[in-house]
């Protein structure tokens, strides 16, 4: 093989901007001493944080998932006048600012709103409530969900689904036997993405539902009250959640695939 | 058993123009026709992936139409296999099984008599991306028949295979055929495959049907110049027709030849290179068309020769075994003897292809007329 610069100079580029994501978290996490943060585990406010966060993420993604699928399935398999209109819906709430996200939601969801209102007449409440946290965290994640069904699904040939009508499967039976499973993954890969960035939404959140505390927001508050010192633990503590998530569903994943590459080598 | 009364349709570029065809109980159905043709898009009708913008179709004397394909009982088999990746080629045959509610060993009896069948018992267990073309295809067609189809539909299903898997499993579908009894609608662009596997052959040329009939009457019969160049009927003239007691003259440029076909008038003359015979000296025949020539060309294809000739000013060509051509010790110059039977000179009358539909292939390179008379 001729030898060239190009891999030595495009290497030395992207380490550098490796060392400059990874460094920061890694010398954060290891500047935490053990024993700090089972103190900060120790506190109340801390761990109601960090399940508000890690519940009201979960429930984002679950939304996400049951409203969004059927859309992707739709942007992958229909043409339709207005698709680039509702294509451009989808993607909005990645270039709108967060906490102008924050002041739309609050301007539907308060109690004046025009959601607001009969949703309080139904009992829900949104501001500085549970739900107002999992409004916030959907708004700004669902993206992720709806994109990756899309690209999932337009993966998936139609003349599969055509063999699985023509075997007597009706059209809902064809989505789920066969449409279905051959985008899990990237669904799951998407799920993944849309929790991950529901954990770290913080914009929205505050304006939203500043309680109950996320932990983002506990961080913040630690932050501002007592310093650096202070919102570390919290921080550390955060990074440590999301990074065992990750394992478990790299786990989860390895498991799944693991039997059929048995399968396929028998 | 299968009927379409003009059916018609437009899709993604493709188009099918008023297609009237019938298919018997029982019977296997080749549709042959080049790329583009629209041979896919009617099985996909048939299959009911799309509507038709007019016409009908109907299956044991009922309009399906307006039916969803799951409720049609017809089998598919794609040369792509498009089997279900995610399932192993025992939940692919299953598939269907399972939908009809069948579970345990009801279930494994059904999909081990379907893999008996089809020969492929030892790949159950495997997924798609582990078995080999020929079995993909051979699980693809275990799969549709799992479904009882009344009609199963091959859209080139060998088309993607070695020459000797495509052997193997053209054998396998004819003995198939045979066992079940299945009424068979095949679609493939190879006329060597349309004649062994089709009792009768449909060609398809832009959307439409130019000639339906038995093997031996498409390919010795041609309708027009198209479907005898399609069928790999290599000799094709143009020149006049006149009739002479019970014989027929054909005059193209110096070229006469004879044949019983009944036409007068402008016509263009067809017969099959595997129906000329290639001597050495003049043998004493039947055969009313004899000619010495030279010999122009000799080309490989395959396991036999085409071997090319020039007899008044036009080429023709003839298939022999690569023992006659050392035999007869046929090379480029060589003076040899065609010779072939009157009843094997087809002629087409060109006033009744001129009114045809299917002209468009008509004046093509491949047909020597009299124009190309004056440059020889």
């Amino acid at each position: 093989m001729r030898r060239t610069l190009l891999t030595p100079v495009f290497t030395a580029f992207g380490a550098v901007l490796l060392l400059f994501v990874s460094v920061p978290i890694v010398v954060m996490v290891t500047r935490q001493t053990p024993a700090s943060l089972w103190r900060a585990l120790q506190e109340a406010d801390v761990r109601s944080a960090l399940w508000v966060s890690v519940s009201g993420a979960a429930a984002a993604t679950a939304i996400a998932l049951a409203l969004g699928v059927p859309l992707g399935y739709i942007l992958a398999r229909r043409e339709f006048p207005g698709k680039s209109v509702v294509q451009g819906l989808v993607d909005m709430p990645v270039v709108v600012p967060h906490t102008v996200a924050g002041i739309a939601l609050l301007t539907v969801l308060s109690p004046a709103g025009i959601v607001g209102s009969p949703a309080q007449a139904a009992g829900i409440r949104f501001v500085d409530a549970f739900p107002g946290t999992v409004a916030a965290m959907l708004f700004l994640s669902a993206p992720f969900v709806i994109n990756a069904a899309r690209s999932g699904f337009e993966a998936v040939s139609p003349r599969l689904e055509n063999v699985s009508r023509s075997l007597g499967a009706g059209a809902w039976q064809t989505f789920l036997l066969v449409s279905l499973p051959l985008a899990s993954g990237a669904i799951v890969s998407g799920a993944v993405m849309c929790w991950a960035r529901a954990v770290s939404e913080f914009g929205a959140v505050i304006v939203l539902a500043y309680y109950p505390r996320v932990a983002c927001t506990l961080i913040y508050e630690r932050y501002t009250g007592q310093g650096l010192s202070g919102s570390r633990p919290v921080a550390v503590l955060l990074v440590l959640v999301c990074l065992l998530f990750f394992v478990l569903l790299r786990l989860a994943a390895r498991w799944r695939v693991g039997p059929t590459g048995a399968a396929t080598n028998a | 058993m299968l009927e379409l009364r003009d059916v018609s349709k437009q899709w993604q570029g493709f188009s099918l123009s008023r297609i009237a065809l019938h298919v018997a109980d029982g019977e296997f159905f080749v549709l042959l026709g080049p790329s583009g043709a629209g041979k896919s898009l009617l099985l996909e009708l048939i299959a009911g992936f799309h509507k038709p913008d007019s016409g009908e179709i109907l299956i044991r004397g009922r309009a399906v139409s307006h039916l969803p394909p799951e409720r049609r009982q017809v089998g598919l088999v794609c040369q792509d296999s498009m089997l279900f990746p995610h399932r192993t080629a025992f939940e692919n045959i299953a598939f269907s099984l399972r939908l009809r509610g069948q579970k345990g060993g009801v279930l494994r009896e059904g999909v081990a008599r379907l893999a008996g069948m089809l020969r492929i018992e030892h790949v159950l267990g495997r997924r798609p991306d582990a078995l080999s073309g020929g079995e993909k295809q051979r699980v693809a067609i275990a799969r549709a028949l799992a479904v009882e189809p009344q009609l199963l539909l091959m859209d080139e299903p060998f088309g993607a295979l070695d020459p000797v898997t495509q052997r193997s499993l053209r054998a396998e579908l004819k003995r198939l055929h045979q066992e079940t009894g299945l009424t068979v609608l095949h679609v493939t662009h190879d006329q060597a495959e349309a004649r062994e596997l089709g009792s009768r052959i449909g060609i398809m040329q832009h959307g439409r049907l130019a000639q339906v009939g038995e093997a031996a009457e498409v390919f010795e019969r041609p309708r027009d110049a198209f479907v005898a160049e399609f069928t790999d009927c290599r000799n094709i003239y143009s020149g006049t027709a006149e009739r002479d007691g019970d014989v027929t003259v054909f005059r193209s440029g110096a070229l006469t030849l004879y044949s019983t076909a009944q036409v007068s008038g402008p016509a263009r003359a067809a017969v099959r290179p595997e129906n000329i015979i290639i001597s050495a000296e003049p043998v004493k025949t039947s055969a009313r068309n004899q000619f010495a020539g030279r010999v122009t060309g000799v080309e490989r294809q395959g396991s036999v020769y085409a071997v090319r000739a020039l007899f008044g000013g036009r080429e023709m060509t003839s298939l022999v075994t690569a023992h006659s051509v050392q035999e007869l010790g046929i090379r480029p110059g060589a003076l040899v003897y065609f010779s072939f039977k009157a009843n094997s000179l087809h002629l087409m009358s060109a006033e009744g292809m001129a009114g045809s539909p299917a002209d468009a292939g008509g004046g093509r390179g491949a047909v020597l007329g009299d124009e190309e008379a004056g440059r020889d």
